[in-house]
């Protein structure tokens, strides 16, 4: 009998438009993740790995389906009536509610199933990379389907199934589809999953968020966080640990919630009492019939009284809670973003930070609402059969529409309030005043607006759809391929729905130029909603009709609708006209192609002798508020190849609105023979060619505007406020432009590119480059003109700075030659100073942001100190920091004599707490050492380069990091080191090399340098390692070969830095025993083990061991260990308590939580 | 006046619900008889405008509805057949609500009718409780305030009387007689009793096409003399429907009794009945059935 009801369950799901629909949504999801190449470039769309995890981010989609079904499954009685009938049939409650919930829950699982095979069809398409894909074996999709998919279907559809059945409303059970959302929400942002601000997968959050997750993902990326690449293509996530509680634990609460359910659910028609009839007196006698003919509403006033109508249905409980939530999810999300940042660091709750952190989480709540309140409304005269009372009515169908927008509106307003009501609170309890309202207000804007123009677009797609579940699965499509159809080549902003260019936010410049290009779009878009609003409204009495009736309606002729697609026209032309005509406009593969081609074109002249630079003489005019600038002036030449040279190659940005180029030598002037457009580069020939030696000179006059918006990626570089103009994207080059290349080697196959990786190592580091290096040090002298209000700032002192014509003039020169790398700044700073020695070290800062700025000072100049002290002296006379805004992805750079820190990443990170990692010094540390490791000698562009410009700029950050905090700080950011890269490595698309051949892999260059390095100082001692850095400075062209040799060449050293070695030591066991005396016998038994590309390799090496007590260290030394148990006996004073196996992080350990071990006493 | 010609509609999937149907309806109640299936309703929403016909016109006082239909809702007060409220929602409200969209935008005046309607209906006690909570006869009062709304001069009433007693029926009835002195009202039923109670013209839908339309008096009188009836075995009934003109079979004190159409007295046994409305209604759709060649 149960199996006859589930078998009947089934035929009706199935036969549902909405089935097909969600198969087919889930098909496509599942397609779409395949073909738009999901997941990381060296794991296999088919791993066991990658399909388990998209069929865990897919049961976040999983849960609209079980909230369809389930909600189908139980309420349908009582929204066709047939609550009477059924429940007075003989069928018992638990074949009827099991029955219903295994119809629901197959349903629901079916449909998810489709999801793989789409996911195995998209696979199989014949233009993937064949790397991406395994031979193909039904296991893992199965397997993921089994252990990720099964039982999340399961609970998802037993507890909206409980709450359908337990409150009889739909409202109440959508409620319950959101709350399972914020949970998930919750744990990601406990541990940044990969779907909350696009971190990297994994954060390390422990157990308990582990446990939390409904869906399993939290704890599926902290079971496969340290997983290699080949490991995520071949193994299995094993069941066990957190992963299988985690399993167990929401099977068992699903089973909890279906008995829950099976206790309290009564048959009885919910009905609040009838009242009772007074049948003497039913309808009175007659006494004068209304006569007065309708005057007519006005469109206000009825859309007034509907509106007010909807608002009361969305104001309920359900409702109340779910802000509620919210508001807890906004706080718990601010907390974990803005007051817990990288490297555990926090951040002042500043306006802006707190509004970015839940801007995300407030749009895809916000869409979530809209997907079920927006079905709820649209459909509410339909599901409570009021329709041909209402639609009999003279009332039009904008009313009816226009009255569900507001309601969602007012939904949308209310979350939008709850989490600035969060935003508020938490500044409020930070002790943060500063509370910047126009910005909240912003708020509302940039994120308000997209959402309302979905809410009618939403009203829309339910008007044309065959039924309300079947509508919630188009509108999900709708808003997948709004969002996301860049991926499949849908790039242009008009393409896409509501979408336009990211506004960024900037401390130093507002939201600037990126607003205008928002508002255009949003007028756009709000006219199509108003279109999309239109044809809803027209199709208003018809939503029970055949589709072709309804297309039939669409299709006659309506004024608004012709008004409205005309203005659609209108206002599409005029951003077309901004982004494609005035702007250029290039999609990423013809971005890419351009850059192929001028590989192609061009890499012959990297060959080339080409004279180099001696000096620049400039003007720069910027023109902030307009976004406009003017370079011009010349260079000093010479040729200094040693042979004679015929043509010289320039190369200008292609951007430039008008290029004036010009060349000559002492004898004669070149002639321009090439101008390519193209690639802006152009070829100059001497009549005679310049003779080795021989000086020659280029003049320039280039001027760039900004012309129309662009769609996607603005341009940055010169605004309002916070001008940052690195040389390159101004000034002329000679020669091949490499930066041009394209790095990823996909792209580069397959646009017939080889190579692209750094030239390899030369082992014996007799010269270690190719012979095209030019060593370019040169004098700089630049006068920059700005707006009357602003600072500008060029390399060297400051000679005379002066005003003319309304604007500033600022005369810089170098005092010393720099390579040739420098950017031109402009901004309304504040500027703090301070000498230090012969240096002055000058901050020029937004005037708000002064809470660091003394700290900053101090870390500068004990960066100098330590640096000069160690390192040799520091060439300028002024050392700048500068402001950068946040439009850059970097936290901070350096250029010789001035280094930048990001607004967000260090002028408002908050560094008052001394047990976080000050990350304020860190970051600042980082760029002054580049001033020695960067700037102060050149490095050839080769394989292990970053050991000598990042590695030991990051050994140089500790070093000054440990002399302002100690070492116990450092061992803490070591622990963060160690971690990011062992999930580095783990995350690699490419295969891990040996450190002293890194190339641009981060994790190698700073977070397993950190490690490394600091484990040689400890070996070698610092006296040692100081001197090994300066020989290799000493070298004309040092790499990381000479570091290597320098280092002296001891076998562990070797094996550190030219192997990947992996370590295991474990404390097994520490016992202590008091003797006679009063001191204490610590017997300490310790495993140690080492392995080299999985094999274990011998052990031989002294490892500290410390053993403390509750409060202080008591004993810390290296200990000879071996492979295997090592046993170990000390006598100590003080009664220990534990032990730790290298304790200050100098081996690379996957599991560092068994180094520690507390003491045993036995009796 | 209501004027209805040559309506038709097809269905997606084949029915032909209406098929040419014309018909004039003047002031005052006129009832719509017909089984379940004979296009009644769809009859009733494409006057209300709720749906398009494939042809045909629709006059209301030289409106033209199919054309105009908002300024026919704003004439128009109707009484679905089976209809539900928004949750929650107490009487007055959404009384005052329907009567906002109806286009009674004068506050005093819909105040006015408001409160008139749920004193004629006896809501007035109740006016402040949810609507949805009502029983089905306060339920449908409800409908039939709303409907009122407006003073319209077309009202539909699609099986008013469904939830009543027979007290409140008839009370109903008078409430409607009053009605029709200044409006057309279109009353659809499958109770022939409504209709002879109350309709001074009818007309009977099967099939979706007018069988019949008349007065019912003089409906009735064609039928005099022709119309026999016989108490028979329960299992003789098949073998008189084979060889008569049965038009209905009915229950009397538990004994089976045939209604047989003929000019003379079909066989010994039979004795002459006196006709009414059910007869005549019952009459048509059996001739109705044959003629479309539906099995009963």
């Amino acid at each position: 009998m149960l199996t006859e009801i589930v078998r009947f369950e089934w035929r009706f799901h199935s036969r549902q438009a909405a089935f097909a629909a969600s198969s087919l949504l889930f098909f496509l999801l599942g397609f779409a993740l395949s073909v738009t190449r999901f997941g990381p470039d060296n794991v296999a769309l088919n791993s066991p790995w990658l399909v388990m995890e998209a069929f865990g981010l897919l049961s976040l989609v999983a849960l609209i389906a079980a909230g369809i079904f389930a909600s189908n499954a139980v309420l349908r009685d009582d929204d066709h009536r047939m609550s009477e009938i059924i429940h007075t049939t003989p069928v018992g409650r638990f074949r009827y509610l099991f029955g219903r919930f295994g119809g629901a829950f197959l349903a629901t699982l079916t449909t998810v199933a489709f999801s793989g095979l789409g996911m195995a069809a998209g696979a199989l398409m014949p233009w993937l990379p064949p790397e991406r894909v395994a031979a193909m074996d039904a296991r893992p999709y199965l397997a993921a389907f089994g252990v990720i998919t099964v039982p999340n279907v399961l609970f998802a559809t037993a507890l909206l199934f409980a709450v359908a059945a337990l409150t009889r409303s739909a409202m109440a059970t959508y409620s319950a589809a959101v709350v399972l959302y914020v949970l998930y929400f919750v744990c990601s942002a406990l541990t940044g999953s990969p779907l909350m601000a696009g971190s990297t997968p994994g954060g390390g959050g422990g157990t308990l968020p582990s446990l939390l997750d409904p869906f399993a993902l939290t704890s599926f990326f902290d079971a496969t966080r340290y997983w290699t690449a080949a490991e995520k293509n071949t193994r299995y996530v094993p069941l066990e640990g957190a992963f299988l509680f985690n399993r167990l634990i929401w099977i068992a609460a699903a089973l909890g919630v279906l008995t829950v359910v099976y206790r309290k659910f009564s048959f009885r028609i919910r009905r609040v009492s009838p009242r009772r009839e007074e049948p003497s007196d039913a309808i009175r006698e007659w006494s004068g019939l209304p006569s007065i003919r309708p005057a007519g509403t006005s469109w206000l006033a009825a859309w007034l009284s509907c509106a007010k109508l909807e608002l009361r249905t969305l104001l309920t409980k359900s409702t109340l809670l779910l802000l509620l939530l919210w508001l807890g999810l906004a706080v718990s999300e601010i907390y974990g973003s803005v007051l817990t940042g990288e490297y555990g660091s926090t951040s002042y709750p500043a306006t802006s930070l707190v509004l970015a952190a839940i801007q995300d989480p407030a749009t895809i709540l916000g869409a979530i609402l809209i997907l079920y309140y927006g079905a709820e409304l649209f459909w509410r005269e339909q599901r409570v059969r009021m329709a041909s009372i209402v639609d009999s009515t003279p009332v039009s169908g904008s009313v009816m529409i226009a009255a569900k927008w507001t309601a969602l509106a007012a939904l949308l307003g209310a979350v939008l309030l709850a989490g600035a009501a969060a935003g508020l609170a938490v500044q409020v309890a930070k002790g943060y005043f500063d509370f910047e309202p126009h910005l909240y207000l912003a708020f509302f804007y940039f994120t308000g607006v997209p959402l309302l123009l979905h809410a009618a677009a939403s009203l829309f797609i339910h008007a044309l759809s065959p039924g309300k579940y079947a509508g919630m699965i188009f509108f999900v499509l709708f808003v997948i391929v709004s969002r996301r159809a860049a991926a499949i080549g849908l790039e242009h902003d008009l393409w896409r729905f509501a979408s336009a260019p990211d506004v960024t936010y900037t401390e130093l410049n507002g939201f600037g130029h990126h607003a205008a290009p928002f508002h255009w779009f949003m007028l756009h878009w709000t006219v199509a909603a108003l279109l999309l609003a239109t044809l809803a409204a027209g199709l208003w009495r018809r939503v029970a009709a055949p589709l072709k009736e309804r297309l039939r309606l669409l299709a006659r002729p309506n004024a608004m609708a012709i008004a409205l697609g005309t203005a659609l026209l209108v206002t599409g032309g005029w951003i077309f006209y901004n982004t494609n005509v005035a702007h250029a406009y290039v999609t990423a593969d013809e971005g890419l192609d351009w850059k192929a081609d001028y590989e192609k074109a061009y890499k012959h002249v990297e060959a080339l002798p080409r004279p180099r630079i001696l000096a620049i003489d400039g003007d720069v005019d910027l023109f902030p508020a307009e976004r406009r600038y003017r370079v011009a002036g010349r260079y000093a030449l010479v040729n200094e190849s040693g042979r004679p040279i015929a043509s010289v190659y320039v190369a200008t940005r292609r951007e430039a609105r008008s290029v004036a180029l010009s060349m000559s030598s002492s004898m004669s002037s070149a002639r321009l023979a090439v101008k390519d457009d193209r690639f802006g580069m152009y070829r100059f020939d001497f009549p005679s060619p310049l003779a080795a030696g021989a000086r020659a000179e280029l003049r320039f006059d280039l001027s760039f505007e900004a012309g129309g918006f662009a769609s996607g990626q603005q341009d940055d570089a010169v605004v309002g406020n916070g001008t940052f103009l690195m040389n390159i994207r101004a000034f002329p080059t000679l020669g091949y432009r490499d930066s041009y290349e394209i790095s990823d080697l996909r792209e580069r196959r397959e646009r017939g590119l080889s190579g692209g990786s750094a030239a390899p190592l030369e082992e014996d580091g007799a010269h270690g480059a190719a012979n095209t290096f030019v060593d370019e040090w040169i004098d700089l002298r630049m006068t920059v003109s700005t707006d009357s209000d602003q600072i500008a700032l060029a390399p060297g002192r400051l000679e005379r700075s002066w005003e003319s014509a309304g604007r500033r003039f600022f005369r810089y020169r170098t005092e010393a030659p720099i390579l040739n790398r420098f950017a031109i700044d402009s901004g309304r700073y504040a500027m703090a100073r301070r000498q230090q020695g012969p240096v002055a070290i000058e901050i020029y800062h937004h005037p708000r942001h002064a809470a660091n700025v003394a700290h900053m000072l101090d870390t500068a100049a004990a960066s100098l100190d330590v640096m000069q002290s160690r390192f040799g002296p520091y060439p300028h006379r002024q050392l700048r920091i500068v402001e950068l805004s946040s439009y850059w992805p970097m936290a901070g750079y350096a250029l010789p004599g001035t280094v930048y820190i990001r607004e967000d990443r260090g002028f408002l990170t908050d560094a008052r707490d001394r047990d976080r990692p000050d990350l304020v010094a860190r970051r600042l540390a980082h760029e002054v050492a580049h001033q020695w490791f960067g700037h102060r000698f050149p490095v050839p562009d080769a394989e292990g380069a970053p050991v000598i410009v990042e590695s030991l700029t990051k050994y140089s950050e500790l070093l000054i990091v440990e002399r302002m905090r100690g070492r116990e700080h450092v061992r803490q950011l070591l622990e963060i080191e160690l971690d990011r890269y062992l999930a580095g490595r783990a995350g690699d698309t490419y295969a891990e090399v040996p450190l002293y051949k890194v190339d641009d892999q981060a994790y190698l260059f700073y977070n397993k340098a950190a490690v490394v390095l600091f484990a040689i100082r400890d070996l070698l001692g610092q006296e040692a390692m100081d001197r090994a850095i300066r020989a290799t400075m000493e070298e004309r062209r040092p790499t990381s070969a000479h570091l290597v040799s320098h280092l002296g060449g001891g076998e562990l050293v070797d094996q550190w830095m030219k192997e990947i070695v992996l370590y295991d030591l474990r404390v097994a066991a520490a016992q202590a025993r008091r003797r006679a005396d009063g001191r204490y016998d610590v017997t300490v038994r310790v495993e140690a083990g080492k392995s080299l590309d999985d094999r274990p390799i011998a052990f031989d090496e002294p490892v500290e061991i410390a053993v403390a007590s509750d409060t202080k260290v008591l004993d810390s030394r290296k200990h000879a260990l071996r492979r295997g148990m090592n046993e170990i006996r000390l006598v100590l004073d003080a009664s220990p308590s534990s032990v730790t196996v290298d304790p200050w992080i100098t081996r690379i350990d996957r599991n560092r939580v068994d180094n520690v071990k507390g003491v045993r006493f036995p009796k | 006046m209501l004027t209805i010609t040559g309506l038709s509609k097809t269905y997606g999937n084949g029915v032909r619900a209406l098929d040419r149907v014309d018909l004039t309806i003047g002031r005052g109640l006129f009832g719509l008889l017909g089984p379940n299936g004979a296009g009644k309703s769809t009859l009733m929403r494409t006057i209300a405008a709720l749906q398009e016909p494939d042809e045909g016109q629709i006059a209301l006082d030289g409106l033209d509805v199919l054309a105009e239909p908002r300024e026919l809702r704003r004439r128009l007060g109707y009484l679905p057949q089976d209809f539900g409220v928004y949750p929650g929602i107490s009487a007055l409200v959404l009384l005052d609500h329907i009567a906002v969209l109806k286009g009674i935008g004068d506050k005093r005046e819909r105040r006015e009718q408001v409160h008139a309607l749920l004193e004629l209906t006896n809501l007035h006690g109740v006016r402040n409780k949810a609507v949805s909570t009502f029983s089905g006869g306060m339920k449908q009062r409800f409908g039939i305030a709303q409907a009122l709304l407006g003073a319209p001069s077309l009202i539909i009433v699609d099986e008013p009387t469904a939830g009543l007693d027979p007290e409140e029926r008839s009370r109903f009835h008078n409430l409607l007689g009053e009605i029709g002195e200044n409006a057309v009202v279109l009353l659809s039923t499958h109770i022939v009793e409504d209709v002879s109670d109350l309709c001074p013209r009818m007309a009977i839908l099967a099939g979706g096409r007018i069988v019949l339309e008349g007065e019912p008096a003089r409906l009735i009188a064609e039928l005099d003399g022709r119309l026999w009836r016989k108490t028979v075995p329960k299992d003789a009934v098949e073998g008189y429907r084979a060889s008569h003109d049965v038009i209905a079979t009915r229950l009397f004190s538990g004994r089976t009794q045939v209604l047989v159409l003929a000019d003379g007295p079909p066989e010994p046994g039979f004795e002459p009945a006196s006709p009414d409305l059910e007869d005549v209604y019952f009459s048509e759709i059996s001739t109705s059935r044959r003629r479309d060649g539906i099995a009963c």
